[in-house]
């Protein structure tokens, strides 16, 4: 881990600010220490599966980072989040749902394991997806596309890209939600 | 295959923030409300002593109970609205509150005949009263849950509940200007049975639309 949990906020002030490259570090700080949460408490599911719950989590918190507010720990609100996404993938898999919050307090970061089935849900959920949407988060994601090079491969304005990108990935969260 | 990190670079060129719940949710919610409650009010009418309802010691809680609750109701479903919130102290207002209603209606049964008692919780317009107050109500409930779904509501039924209360406080202030009832044993009842009807609802609904 190279920020430390109470740079967070800062980052994710900056982020929401606009500063892209702030954001990055937050969610780059942000994986492991989820990972390790979702393994600790998901322990019993496989390495895969947790990895996609990890998504999950990554992508909610996303979506939902204006509801932080910016005069309050960001730690609870992630980790309230964590948490009930969690629960929730293990309520879908039929396990044990009891989750004390004091389980969050001491948790290792974790680095990515290898996936023996090469198998992942957010894989499957961009075949779901309309073939623009599927390309561009393809080509931001594989390819490293910026979202000024987007806008003229995909013949829009570079506002029109990052509306485009936006809603690219709230439907991925929407798809992700109705498959449960 | 889509790898974490391939995830977090999507994520971090995506610079475009989601919409704030408040103060839209007021607004979805109520306006609606205002709209069919006021057509309402235009067909029905006021009840004719209006004024001095208002003023009246027991009738006066027809409005003083609804309002609060459409503010603590509103301030809850906000509230709830970040994930990490414990409003607790709210929920006490409304306990509060309906302990006050189940004040009233036992102060206007210890006041008359037990064999009054049934014909004075039935009333006269029972199902226009409920009616009106649960389809205001929902109107309200519908208009602010759209909004609502901007939120991150880690309890998604509580949070359709809390706005269910405000919507449906809202929608009771409204047809209680027309309601010509000053019968504590009738108005707590039905007003309270439609509020609930519409909190339920806003309960089953948020559990749906709200989920994050």
């Amino acid at each position: 881990m190279t920020e430390s949990r109470d740079d967070w906020a800062d980052l994710l002030r900056a982020a929401n600010r606009g500063d892209t490259a702030a954001y990055a570090r937050f969610l780059a700080a942000l994986a492991p220490v989820m990972r390790g949460m979702v393994r600790a408490q998901a322990g019993g599911i496989d390495a895969g599966l947790r990895e996609d719950i990890l998504q999950e989590i990554l992508l909610t918190i996303h979506l939902k980072r204006h509801t932080w507010a910016e005069d309050r720990p960001v730690r609870p609100w992630v980790y309230a989040i964590t948490r009930f996404k969690i629960i929730d993938a293990l309520r879908r898999n039929g396990r044990d749902t009891s989750l004390p919050v004091e389980d969050f307090a001491n948790i290792l970061p974790a680095e990515a394991e290898a996936d023996p089935f090469e198998r992942r849900d957010t894989d499957r959920m961009l075949d779901q997806l309309d073939d623009r949407s599927r390309n561009i988060l393809r080509a931001v994601a594989y390819e490293g596309t910026k979202l000024a090079d987007l806008g003229s491969r995909f013949d829009l304005s570079e506002g029109a890209a990052r509306v485009a990108l936006h809603r690219a990935l709230g439907k991925l969260s929407a798809l992700r939600r109705k498959e449960q | 295959m889509m790898q974490t990190d391939h995830l977090i670079t999507l994520l971090a060129n995506d610079t475009r923030l989601g919409r704030a719940v408040w103060p839209g949710v007021v607004f979805a919610a109520l306006g609606p409300i205002l709209v069919t409650g006021s057509v309402l009010l235009t067909v029905l009418g006021f009840r004719p002593d209006f004024a001095s309802a208002v003023t009246s010691p027991v009738t006066v809680w027809k409005w003083v109970l609804p309002l609060v609750l459409m503010a603590v109701g509103m301030s809850l479903a906000l509230a709830l609205s970040r994930p990490e919130s414990h409003p607790q102290k709210r929920w006490r207002v409304i306990v509060i509150l309906a302990a006050i209603a189940a004040g009233l209606f036992a102060i206007s049964a210890g006041m008359q005949p037990p064999a009054q008692w049934i014909a004075a919780i039935k009333g006269k317009t029972l199902l226009l009263c409920v009616s009106s107050i649960t389809g205001i109500g929902l109107t309200g409930l519908l208009g602010g849950l759209v909004v609502l779904r901007r939120g991150a509501s880690t309890r998604p039924g509580l949070s359709g509940f809390a706005l269910g209360l405000g919507s449906g406080g809202a929608a009771t202030i409204l047809y209680a200007m027309h309601c010509g009832s000053n019968e504590p044993m009738f108005f707590v009842t039905w007003y309270g049975s439609a509020i609930l009807a519409v909190s339920l609802t806003g309960s089953i609904l948020g559990r749906q639309l709200l989920k994050i």
